[in-house]
């Protein structure tokens, strides 16, 4: 019996012992991390809109539009879509049908007035670029100069 | 007769004085035990006492230009937007061997603004600490770590209380533009253990 209570008293010491040969203490770390949705053109300043003014010359069945690429570059972590709009200066500008084609791949699609999803997707993990490339859709307009202003707004779908 | 009794009075007299002069004395013992002392405390850096709610915080939401510029340079380390109560980490050990070690607790995840995320993006290992102030005479720190468990600084017997040599402000979150939107959270864990 003696024997079960000095084995208890040893074990007892142990842990006393154990307890006194630590402390410790403790602090909060809260991180906030925003929604960001931004959008480079041409390694401009970032934005979630972009306006890109366009310059279109026919001539002769030709024609030759300023610029001829935009290069957009998304950053986004979470879900995210662009959309994009033309806007002719004038009447006489809207005889010009602008087109688009993304990263020099798949058909033309047109511009509308109302902005249209170009392109979707996740989080970019970084910059993401794309290349939108523009075109007159046949056929074209009388000889002379058109114009107008294509607009790119990036946002959460 | 009266000198045997002039004898008497004087050999009384001397054995009195004997007794008056006899100095009493009491003795004690002095018995003195130092316990094992391992103490740490995180403080505002302006005292030894333990701070009341220190805290670290990283809000890009109130403010997201540093993780804005982080994201845009490729990734980085951005500093927490606030420190609160958290100057120093001091330890007081009376016997050498001790080691302190940081632990932390899940990093948990709210989905405050709503966009869908689960949390991915950030773990422990990406919320570092680089201590940039002195550490104290007895206190050999590891260097930088981060907060998914490590040992961060051991030692030998200290002078008082000494410094590790790091605060709130030495923290840093790593970033490379993939973490959900959200708040992240966790309790930090700093202990000092002997064998």
């Amino acid at each position: 019996m003696h024997k079960i209570i000095l084995n208890i008293s040893i074990i007892i010491l142990m842990t006393l012992g154990v307890a006194a040969a630590q402390d410790s203490a403790g602090h909060r770390v809260n991180v906030s991390i925003p929604n960001v949705l931004k959008l480079r053109l041409d390694n401009g300043t970032n934005t979630s809109s972009a306006s890109v003014p366009i310059d279109i010359q026919v001539e002769n069945g030709n024609y030759r539009i300023d610029p001829a690429y935009s290069e957009l570059q998304i950053f986004a972590n979470s879900n995210w879509q662009l959309s994009a709009s033309y806007s002719p200066d004038s009447t006489n500008d809207a005889q010009a049908q602008l087109t688009w084609r993304m990263n020099d791949r798949g058909s033309w699609q047109d511009f509308t007035a109302y902005p249209r999803v170009l392109s979707s997707g996740e989080k970019t993990q970084g910059w993401q670029s794309l290349s939108i490339a523009y075109g007159l859709k046949a056929p074209l307009p009388t000889d002379g100069n058109y114009s107008g202003v294509v607009t790119y707004t990036l946002a959460r779908p | 007769m009266k000198k045997i009794f002039g004898l008497a009075m004087v050999a009384v007299m001397v054995l009195g004085l004997g007794a008056a002069f006899a100095q009493p004395a009491a003795g004690h013992d002095v018995n003195i035990r130092i316990p094992r002392l391992l103490m740490l405390r995180i403080t505002d850096g302006l005292s030894n006492n333990a701070a009341t709610s220190p805290s670290v915080e990283f809000d890009f939401q109130a403010d997201a230009t540093d993780y804005i510029a982080a994201v845009n340079a490729g990734g980085g380390t951005v500093a927490p937007t606030t420190v609160t109560d958290f100057g120093d980490v001091v330890v007081l050990a009376n016997a050498g061997g001790w080691s302190v070690g940081v632990s932390s607790g899940v990093l948990s995840f709210i989905d405050n603004l709503a966009v869908g995320g689960t949390g991915a993006g950030i773990a422990l290992t990406d919320i570092t600490v680089a201590p940039s102030g002195a550490a104290g005479a007895n206190v050999t720190p590891t260097g930088g770590f981060n907060l998914s468990g490590a040992t961060v600084a051991n030692g030998s017997k200290t002078t008082g209380w000494e410094s590790l040599g790091f605060s709130g402000g030495d923290y840093g979150l790593t970033v490379d533009g993939d973490e959900d939107p959200g708040e992240y959270s966790t309790t930090v864990t700093y202990t000092i253990t002997a064998p």
